[in-house]
């Protein structure tokens, strides 16, 4: 394995006898290994060059290999919410059988989930391939949730009709949230904007949520324009958590915001 | 559609939604409020509409869906997330046109409430591939690739079919190399599920006694695939 056969650069060890592969293979693991063994590697260009050689190949390997056999996690879902046709729910039950991940994800999703109090799984038709939204949850994946901190001096942007109301401006790096509150007759209405200057995310048609932050507070949904601004209409006064959610998965979080007017 | 509940304003039909999906017995449901409401929220794509039913979503049919909100307290993504995710995922594909597929209240449920589940699965996944990358290889989990840049396009199918067969030839490879049924199971720990030692003596304490045990047999059987030639070309020839 570890013969550097095409290894032009070191052909031979140091200082005979070369290092055993078990010996390497310690050494990749973090065990415990005698300094004479670091001492040997710093000076060894051979032993080096085939612990660098066995690492890239077990690196691969298990990049390759990790769960190469396990149902997607949809599937998997699918398995506990029980809507899979027996033939497909069999092949899963005899991989969870053989998988301590799968059981784990199992045992999870059906701690999570009231499987019990579900809605009665009737097929939906032309029910939208999954496929689709797949690229969300690899956004999530990164758990990318960025928070938003306050500006001290608002940036005056597209916000709709903004020159007379209170401004409140919010970033982080190249994206930037703007609110405009105005009084209305029945509450307060909230322009927002996104000004995302890297422009990675689609924000066009996500969804922004205003959470109040007692617990009996009204929430309050609206979705993004082409334009990526957004309206709330008629928000009553209060403190709020604002979730501005990507099409493309990231979260965008403002927190506890004094909408006041 | 209804022909009545048309000209119904999205307020009392918003009342009566909630009034009908907090029945206990769900035989004495009327799902029309709650369906006409989803529909001009979802089929005619109505911000008002849809925000009634955002929260009507939120504070009666998904309450019951997550049973345990407190696992989430750790996580970046609250159970709250998921269900603002979910909603906000199932809108962006019912919304317009393929929305009339869906003739009532209970397969929206349906649809709305497995989208959950799947976004909850393949976050626990995500998270523990993280976990074993941090695991196994602490130093190189930046060199990972994105995860990004990993979702199919037309330009990279071709190549990812044969990285897929690369990654068979490997698979029949190493249990050519392994015929022992426990270094195969072994290899699967190692490799496939990445378990720990530790974690391999607790799934299979009558194979691997205690750790040194599952060391000692890992060394051998990596040692073993890593001297084939074979093995090694297939796995040069991946990166």
């Amino acid at each position: 394995m570890s013969t550097p056969e095409n290894d032009n650069s070191a052909m031979e060890c140091i200082a005979p006898p070369a290092l055993s592969d078990e010996v390497l293979l310690a050494v990749l693991d973090g065990d415990p290994h005698s300094r004479q063994i670091d001492e040997h590697l710093e000076q060894c260009a051979y032993c080096r060059a085939r612990l660098e050689r066995m690492r890239m190949d077990e690196q691969s390997l298990l990049s390759g290999m990790y769960r190469v056999d396990c149902p997607p996690a949809d599937r998997l879902a699918d398995y506990v919410m029980d809507t899979l046709i027996m033939s497909e729910r069999m092949k899963i039950e005899q991989h969870i059988h053989r998988c301590a991940l799968c059981q784990r994800e199992v045992a999870s999703l059906r701690a999570i989930l009231q499987v019990d109090d579900e809605p009665s799984m009737e097929q939906s038709p032309q029910e939208p391939a999954w496929e689709q939204i797949k690229g969300f949850f690899r956004a999530l994946e990164n758990q990318f949730v960025r928070v938003l901190t306050p500006l001290p001096k608002p940036t005056y942007g597209q916000l709709k009709g903004s020159a007379h109301n209170r401004l409140l401006s919010y970033g982080s790096d190249a994206l930037s949230v703007m609110l405009s509150v105005e009084k209305v007759i029945d509450g307060l209405k909230i322009n927002g904007s996104i000004i995302d200057t890297e422009g990675q995310s689609n924000w066009n048609e996500g969804l922004v949520e205003l959470r109040g932050i007692e617990a009996d507070q009204e929430r309050y949904i609206t979705v993004i324009d082409e334009d990526e601004t957004f309206t709330f209409e008629r928000v009553k006064p209060g403190s709020f958590n604002l979730s501005i959610f990507a099409t493309s998965g990231e979260i965008l979080r403002l927190q506890k915001i004094e909408l006041t007017p | 559609m209804n022909m009545e509940l048309d000209i119904v304003p999205h307020g009392h039909l918003a009342e009566r939604c909630a009034e009908e999906s907090s029945r206990r017995d769900s035989r004495q449901r009327d799902d029309r409020f709650c369906y006409e409401l989803i529909r001009r929220a979802f089929g005619l794509e109505d911000e008002v509409a849809l925000g009634f039913v955002f929260n009507i979503y939120i504070t009666i049919w998904s309450k019951s869906w997550i049973r345990d909100t407190q696992s989430f307290e750790s996580h970046a993504v609250t159970a709250d997330d998921f269900k603002s995710i979910t909603f906000q995922k199932v809108y962006s594909q019912l919304k317009g046109a393929p929305f009339s597929s869906f003739t009532s209240l209970n397969a929206v449920l349906a649809y709305l409430y497995k989208t959950l589940a799947r976004t909850i699965a393949e976050y626990n996944r995500s998270l523990a591939a993280r976990q074993s990358v941090a695991r196994a290889h602490p130093a190189v989990d930046e060199d990972r690739p994105d995860a990004e840049e990993n979702i199919p396009s037309a330009e990279n199918v071709s190549e990812d079919a044969e990285k897929k067969l690369t990654w068979e030839k490997i698979e029949h490879r190493v249990y050519f190399l392994l015929p022992d049924k426990n270094d195969q199971v072994l290899f699967d720990c190692w490799a496939k599920q990445q378990l720990s030692r530790a974690e391999i003596v607790s799934e299979f304490g009558q194979i691997w006694a205690d750790e040194n045990a599952v060391r000692v047999a890992l060394q051998r059987i990596r040692r073993h695939l890593l001297k084939d030639v074979t093995l090694r070309d297939l796995l040069n020839d991946i990166r």
